[in-house]
Order: structure tokens, then sequence, then C-alpha cells
């Protein structure tokens, strides 16, 4: 799958650009690996829930870039999608 | 990797106690050790039968509180801990607590862990580790915490600094094996003879699972009388807390039980806690403040912690619904996102009644936020590691003045302003909170003590009018980055190794989410480096997350004093301007 066909994974590393300070983040780029903690991931959470509209857990962020993208993706296709998610 | 100062780690260091022989049966008074290793309980001395006698300090330890509550409430949760990516919740009784205490004390008997053997504990805020530290004080044991987050610099510093004799960790935790890292560092650790994980499958030599350290029959095997012959006195040393320094090296805080009670103490009755309280804060168990709050201050009045491993404000409002939480501490980037997560998402917690925060600049706005959306009082108060909490608002204090003062000092903590020019002086404390040094450095502590017993808390400040004081800001260079102090020395030599980099600054950049962030201010050599890999580099030389620069700010050169040194206050004034210019072009700002 291109990036171009995932406009979710796209907004999310922007989201992750600009929060964590790289300029560049590739889909298995890792969140801890990064510098990314609790603060950053709760602004990331929010960030997620006021562009997007789904809200992923804290912990669901603490991962690759392209597994936090498809847990976002699974959860707006609809909660039944979203397993692991959203407890 | 040149130019990067080392610690000095006594590899050498012989295995022994802290407090000085005990003799049979006769636990040691007062800790009067006097060997290399020992603490010389001056504080004890000194003050020990005042201090008995206005109640500050007692002729008892947290055991004695554990039993208490055993005693009058078996069945009441000591712990509600929730783990965020295991999913789950364990409920942990005040019964329940002083049976697990005796077994993982017998454990520990079992492994050879002798009166004032150093126990270093590096785990997430989860039941176990209170199981632990009160294991320790069953049988004379000291604890050093160690902070989950650090890395292999820090580790096997405090490690070796302590001759620590048993490690318990997660295996891994935050993707981090931890399991790997003690492998690692073992073969030059001739001190420690084993180290116990949490979650651990597979095992080299020297490892144990949790579950196989601490197993029943230990227990049969070291009844509660043959733990009772090792009962620490309450002059004796519980706890070396290893903190950040400001000269190049941790600091390894030493205090003993009485210390600690009179911080709890103080704790206890600013807030009016009582047996009937659930308490809580995301901060990290293995710190002062979680020490105190998930730990000492719910034993000490036999109330409920509520532990959470990860510091997520959506589930902290969920916790506090689901636990009817009373009482929360929690840094002011905390109570903030607390804030807007009720906004969000609004949930029923009227049980809550205070907010405790400080160990970072309260932005005003916070107070009157806590009261319109959470409806709870915010109370603020200063302490250190050393000190434990100094100063609190009180509830006959205005409304809102937590947003104007850090507070007036408890009865038995003495403050000073020391040299006050235009109204700032330096900040000087003393009393029955104030530890009794620094492990191992007494010549640290030395230069932090004046002759008179007043300890350089490193802080300037203003009168606020009322009795108390207002941080206004540090004699020394250091950035407190999330509530971490930030060791800007050690920080900015490793960087200095960088071959990128000619010459570097660590200037601190306020900031609402994490009250100050790290800006490294680099003259680059060609070609400049990025902050992505500044912070390779410092991944590399094993440093913790939290001591990666935010930011970085390229300038041609430093604004240098006659003596050559860098003028910082002139960086931080720079760096406060909304587009930061350099001295000479060209510059660039890369912001996280």
């Amino acid at each position: 799958m291109t990036q171009d066909s995932r406009p979710i994974a796209d907004k999310i590393a922007g989201y992750w650009k600009e929060l964590l300070g790289v300029d560049a983040v590739q889909p298995d780029d890792d969140f801890i690996g990064l510098g990314g903690d609790s603060v950053r991931a709760t602004m990331l959470a929010n960030r997620i829930e006021d562009e997007l509209g789904v809200r992923p857990e804290i912990a669901e962020l603490f991962t690759t870039l392209d597994q936090v993208a498809r847990h976002c993706e699974a959860l707006l296709a609809g909660p039944e999608l979203a397993a692991g998610g959203g407890a | 990797m040149t130019g990067a100062p080392r610690f000095d780690n006594p590899r050498d260091a012989t295995r022994g106690g802290v407090n000085g022989p005990a003799l049979p049966g006769h636990p040691p008074e007062g800790g009067h050790g006097k060997g290399p290793l020992r603490i010389d309980n001056a504080p004890a001395r000194l003050h020990g039968e005042r201090y008995r006698r206005l109640g500050w300090w007692r002729d008892a330890t947290f055991l004695d509180d554990l039993r208490a509550a055993a005693a009058r409430t078996p069945d009441r949760p000591a712990i509600i801990a929730a783990r965020a990516f295991a999913r789950d919740v364990t409920t942990v009784s005040y019964g329940e607590l002083a049976g697990w205490v005796d077994r993982l004390a017998a454990g520990l008997v079992e492994l050879g862990v002798e009166r004032e053997d150093i126990v270093a504990v590096q785990l997430p805020s989860w039941w176990q580790y209170n199981a632990l530290a009160l294991a320790c004080a069953r049988i004379g044991a000291v604890l050093a915490p160690i902070p989950v987050d650090y890395r292999r610099r820090e580790v096997e510093f405090v490690l070796s600094r302590t001759a620590a004799v048993v490690y318990i960790g997660p295996a891994m935790w935050l993707g981090f094996s931890h399991q790997g890292l003690l492998r690692e560092l073992a073969p030059a650790l001739p001190a420690l003879r084993h180290r116990i994980l949490i979650g651990a499958d597979a095992h080299a030599a020297g490892e144990l699972a949790f579950d196989a350290a601490f197993l029943a029959d230990h227990a049969r095997r070291h009844p509660p009388a043959e733990l009772d012959r090792r009962t620490p006195g309450p002059d004796d040393v519980f706890l070396i807390m290893y903190t950040s320094g400001t000269t190049g090296e941790p600091k390894g805080v030493v205090h003993s039980y009485n210390t600690l009670y009179a911080i709890t103490r103080a704790v206890t009755e600013t807030a009016g806690l009582g047996a009937g309280d659930v308490i809580t804060t995301p901060s990290s168990v293995t710190g002062m403040v979680g020490f105190l709050y998930d730990f000492l201050v719910p034993l000490h009045s036999g109330a409920t912690a509520v532990y959470a491993d990860l510091g997520d404000p959506d589930r902290g409002l969920a916790q506090i619904e689901q636990h009817a939480v009373s009482f929360l501490y929690g840094l002011p980037n905390y109570v903030l996102a607390l804030i807007d997560a009720q906004r969000r998402r609004p949930r029923r917690i009227s049980t809550l009644r205070t907010i405790v925060t400080g160990s970072a600049p309260v932005p005003p706005h916070l107070i009157g936020l806590a009261r319109d959306v959470l409806g709870v009082r915010v109370q603020t108060l200063w302490g250190m590691t050393e000190t434990g909490g100094v100063t609190f608002t009180w509830p006959d204090d205005p409304p809102d003045w937590p947003a104007h003062s850090d507070g007036r000092p408890i009865d038995w903590m003495e403050l000073d302003v020391a040299d006050e020019t235009d109204g700032v002086g330096r900040l000087r404390v003393r009393g029955a909170n104030q530890c009794l040094g620094y492990f191992q450095r007494p010549d640290m502590y030395a230069a932090a003590i004046a002759g008179d017993g007043w300890f350089e808390t490193g802080d300037l400040v203003r009168r606020d009018g009322r009795g108390g004081i207002r941080i206004v800001g540090r004699i020394k260079d250091v950035i407190v980055r999330n509530g971490y102090k930030v060791p800007v020395v050690e920080v900015e030599s490793e960087l200095a190794a960088h071959p990128q980099i000619a010459m570097v600054a660590l200037v601190p950049d306020p900031d609402v989410q994490l009250g100050e962030r790290i800006c490294a201010v680099v003259v680059p050599r060609d070609p400049a480096p990025t902050l992505a890999e500044l912070r390779d580099h410092l991944r590399a030389a094993g440093m913790s997350a939290h001591y990666w620069p935010d930011r970085l700010h390229l300038v041609r050169e430093m604004p240098l004093t006659s003596t050559g040194k860098i003028q910082k206050y002139a960086l931080a004034e720079l760096l406060r301007t909304p587009d930061p210019a350099p001295w000479t072009s060209p510059s660039t700002t890369t912001s996280g």
C-alpha cells in the first residue's frame, strides 16, 4: 500500500513530525524511539480526536507509526473492526 | 565519545551496610555508622530527642502502620493497580499486602539479603513496588528505587555506586528490555547477585522470575519470628533515592524511617487525609512524589492507593469515577490535561476533593479551571527529594492563593531567605524532614549545608506576604522537564562529543505541556546536525529520553562572559522572543 492511498496515515505522520520535532518519519518508526512519552501521547490522542473524530487510547500509541495508523483506520471504520482498541 | 565525563564507578565497593553492624537481637539505634558505606545520622544524634518530644519523629516505622491497617481493616483495598498495556487491574487488600510483605521478605532472606544490604527496584507503578519496599523494611534492607525510564548510563551508575545485591525490574517496559540491559551490565557489577524480573520467560545465570524468587515455601522456611529479628530501628536508613545532580553525577538522597515519617505527616496533615480517602497520582512510585502519594501517605493513613502505570488523563478520570478517588497529586501539565479530558468527556468525579500540584511552576489560570471544570480545590506545595514537601498552601488561604504562592512551611521545617536583594533571596530550609545526606558523597552534601544546619535548596524566592514563599528562579543550571530534573552538565558533555557540534548549551524553553522543554543551542560544524541526530547520539550514550532536546537552535557563535563561560541568560532571552534571531546568520530553529 502506498502513502498516497492512506490519507489517515499521512495525517498521523504529520502529527508525529510536529509533536516529536522530527523532519521525517517512516512507517516502521517507533513512537518511543523518537522521544515519545505519555505527555506527547496525550497530545497526539487529542489531535487525532480533534481532526479525525476518533480517540485512540494512550496505550495504543506506544508503537510504530504504521500500527498507530492502522489502529486509527480501524476506529474510523467502526467499532466492530477496531479489535483490541477503545476498551 | 571523547570529552564526556565518566561517572566515578567504584567497582571495588565492598559489600556492606549503611547503618553499621547490628548486634544480635538488638537493632542499632540512630545508625551511627563509621565505614565508607555508612551514614552518620547526625540529625538523630543532634535533634532526635527533641523531634520525638514534639511528635515530629516517632519510635515506630511504616511496618507498624501496615500492621495497624491490616489489623483494623484487613479487607480494605491498600492498592488498586491498573496496568495500561496489560489491560488488567489488581486489587490488594491490607490483609493481603501484609501477607505479601512477609512472603517477599522471606524470599529476599532466601536470596541472602542481609540487614542494610541495598535492593534496587526499577518498576513502573505496579503493586509489587509497594510490597517490595515494605519487604525491604521488614528485614532492614535499604531500598534504592531507579526510575523506570532510566537507561544504561544512569542504571549502571546507581547499581554500581550502591553495590546493590538484588535488582528487581520489568523484563520489558515501553519497548525497552531491562532484562537485556541487566545482562549487559551484570559482568561489571560484582556485588549484584540476583536480577529478578517481572514478566520474564527465558533465564540466564543470575536471573530469576518474580514468581520463582518469592515462593510460598520460602515463607515457611523463614517464619515471621525470624523476620522480626531483622527489624530496623526508626532512625535507620530506609531509602536511597537518586535524583539528577547539577554537578556531573546523580545524588543518592538518604532518608531514614523518621525523616520519611516527618515528610509523610506533613503531606497527610496539610491535606487532611484519613483512612476513608482514596489517593492517586500519575507520578512514578520511584520518585519522591509517587513514593509519598502512591505509597507512604496512603499506608500511614490506612487509605487506598490507586495506581496507573501510564500517565493517561482520560483513563485517570475513569479511575477517579470508578474508585471514588478523593485526592490527587499531579504535575501542573497533568492537571491541565485532566481538565481538558473532563471537558471532552465529562465523568462523575464529585468524590474528588483536592488536587495538589507542584514540582513545576503552576500557571495561575489552572486554579480557576480546576475549580470550574473539576469542582476541586487546588493546593500547591514546594519540596525536593532532600526535604519532601516543606511549604504548602492551606485551606484558610484565599481561594486563588495557590496562583500567587508556593505556601507556608509546616511546623517542623524552618525556612530562611538569605541575602535578599530587591525582595529576592536564596531559599534555605532545615528541620525534621531533612535527609541524612548524599550516599557516599558527604563532600557534596557538606557543600549544600551551612554551619548552622541550613540546607541550600538552590531556589530563588520572594516572600509572599503571608509567611510563605513564591519561587521565582533557580541559582543552579537546571532544567525541569515534565517534573524531571535534567542533568544539564552531563547532557551538554555528551553532546559536545558529537562530531558535528563545536559548542553546545542547554537552555530551558518554557512550555505549557512540559513546564520546560530542553532547547539545545548549538554552534555547528559543517554539516550542521539535526535534532534527530542529537537524540540518536544521546540514545546511543544510554541516556534517558527525558534528557533529549525538544528543540535545536543553531547559532554561529555563543555569547560568552569575560571568563569564557556561556551566558545562558542571554540564550534564554533570545529563545523567548517569538522569532528568535541569531547573533549572526544563518540560524535555524527546529521545534518539537
